[in-house]
């Protein structure tokens, strides 16, 4: 296997900045480069403000002006928009539509790929099945909790077979107890599905729970502070994880890093 | 088992006496206190504390009304009266939501059609537009094109203005999943801009319906042969008190039909929507 085919996306020295209603340049992001290979779970981690969500809606094809090279060799291959998206993005907070019913809902969300509606609605019982709601296809998202509703969104993403799942803290508005159930769920569906995923936390535990490799973003400008492997595998159990020691040594190694970033305020809020 | 069948339905027998309460409350107060209202002045107009010539006392209304009801030509007046003023409510009404609708969505979709209508409309929405009667008559001739025509205006400005507002301010991640999703041009604004803007386009309709009904009523007392604001006006003129109120319960019933089909609309079309 030639190491570009394994290459799913390559960012170099990508930099953001806006333009505050001041006239002020504030620099979001300052020459970050990664390479993402295919199947790879990436967790990029930082504190707020430091740029990771400019990084994902650059990704998700929401804000095109940056400078900078992204590159997506598999796009080369093949047709990007036949069967599959390139990226698929889940967002932050709830972005169901309220007026589609669940299937509606991930559906619409195939509708520039070339598949026809059979394909497509097979598609969309798939992947509610895998995130565990097919018995709520007719529901509307009014009659759901938040989260089975954020759970519509996974499926709605999924069914794309996105080349890159993007995907943008999904899981901070739900509670502790939903949290740590749909980081498992993603753990199996992730090792069914091999999704190649750019995951933005700012929580520690989900990130090593679930990546293959933490980026650590420094403070505004958002540079890459390190890059640390995660060792436990793919298929890995999102529960027993943590009592670990590897886990708490990382967990305590690259809090120590992140607090550097955040400061001593945030150092005292998670004692 | 049974134990668990029992406490569910002692539960369900209980939940069902509360609902009942509310509801028995919730009828007798909204009934009581407008019957309340009624009594006090029934009661003043007995004792001659109001002047009975201007207010003369409900159930002194009641039996005219019901005189006035059995003769054949006056029933005739009343629903001709009341035809003329649902024709024109309607036809004004139908037109000038579709142009409203259709206009505040081309603005809504297109930033372009939006810089170019945007502040035409918004200067000329806050002119009164009985103002304008005059010059639809001008326009228009005296008939019932120019009567149309001021309510179709005053239902355009509230229906287009909702909608524009509904398609700009809607939530801002929908778009986002959709450019996320390279949902295309036209499956956007049919399956995301429009339903979303919905509840406001709705909410305009409703306003709009009050609108209408102030439009014509008044332009009829102005301007007309025929309608239920000139039924009411006339009676005014030749001091039928209580055919003047006839013609105010007529109103009444139009407007309370219009607030029903208001909330028909409502339901029908944004069910999404959770109200209370």
């Amino acid at each position: 296997m030639q190491p570009d085919a394994m290459r799913a996306l390559s960012i170099q020295g990508l930099q953001k900045s806006f333009v505050t209603q001041r006239r002020q340049v504030v620099r979001a992001i300052s020459d970050f480069s990664l390479e993402v290979n295919v199947s790879e779970v990436i967790a990029v981690l930082g504190p707020s403000g430091c740029g990771k969500s400019s990084l994902l809606r650059i990704l998700a094809g929401l804000d095109s002006v940056y400078s900078g090279t992204i590159d997506w060799p598999l796009r080369k291959s093949s047709d990007a928009k036949a069967s599959g998206l390139q990226s698929a993005t889940v967002f932050q907070s709830d972005s169901t539509f309220p007026w589609m019913n669940v299937r509606q809902n991930v559906i619409f969300g195939m509708t520039s790929l070339k598949i026809d509606r059979d394909a497509a609605a097979q598609r969309a019982d798939y992947y509610l099945k895998l995130v565990g709601l097919e018995k709520f296809h007719l529901s509307y998202p009014h009659e759901l909790s938040g989260g089975m509703r954020q759970r519509v969104c996974i499926a709605r993403a999924l069914a794309t077979e996105p080349k890159l799942l993007l995907m943008d803290e999904p899981l901070a508005a739900l509670d502790a107890q939903t949290r740590v159930v749909i980081q498992q769920e993603l753990l199996r569906i992730w090792l069914q599905t091999k999704s190649t995923v750019i995951y933005i936390t700012h929580d520690l535990g989900e990130a090593l729970t679930l990546a293959d490799r933490v980026v650590l973003m420094t403070a505004r400008p958002g540079r890459i502070k390190t890059i640390r492997n995660i060792p436990f595998g793919r298929n890995r159990d999102a529960y027993e994880l943590r009592g670990t020691p590897e886990f708490g040594e990382l967990e305590v190694d690259l809090w120590r890093l992140l607090a550097e970033e955040v400061g001593q305020s945030l150092v005292m809020e998670s004692r | 088992m049974r134990d668990a069948t029992q406490v569910e339905s002692s539960v369900i027998l209980e939940y069902d006496a509360r609902v009942r309460r509310r509801r028995l409350s919730q009828i007798t107060l909204g009934l009581g206190f407008p019957l309340l209202l009624l009594l006090m002045w029934e009661f003043a107009a007995r004792f001659a504390l109001i002047d009975y010539r201007f207010f003369p006392a409900p159930s002194t209304v009641v039996t005219t009304m019901a005189h006035l009801l059995s003769t054949a030509s006056e029933r005739n007046q009343l629903l001709v009266d009341t035809w003329a003023t649902f024709r024109r409510l309607a036809l004004g009404y139908v037109i000038g939501s579709t142009l409203g609708i259709g206009i505040g969505m081309a603005m809504g979709l297109s930033a372009r059609v939006r810089y170019a209508l945007g502040p035409l409309i918004n200067i000329t929405y806050p002119t009164p537009k009985l103002a304008l009667f005059p010059l639809l008559i001008v326009l228009l001739g005296l008939d019932d094109a120019s009567k149309v025509a001021l309510v179709l205006l005053g239902v355009f400005y509230t229906t287009c203005i909702s909608t524009l507002n509904g398609i700009v301010y809607s939530h801002p991640l929908h778009r986002d999943v959709a450019k996320a999703y390279q949902i295309p041009e036209v499956a956007f604004w049919f399956r995301v801009a429009i339903p979303a803007a919905l509840p406001s386009v709705v909410n305009g309709l409703k306003l709009g319906l009050g609108q209408a009904l102030i439009l014509v009523v008044a332009v009829e007392m102005v301007g007309a042969e025929q309608g239920i604001g000139f039924f009411i006006w006339h009676s005014w003129e030749i001091f039928d008190v209580s055919r003047m109120f006839l013609g105010i319960l007529v109103a009444l019933m139009l407007g309370g039909g219009a607030m029903m089909f208001g909330q028909f609309l409502e339901r029908k079309l944004t069910p999404w929507v959770r109200y209370e």
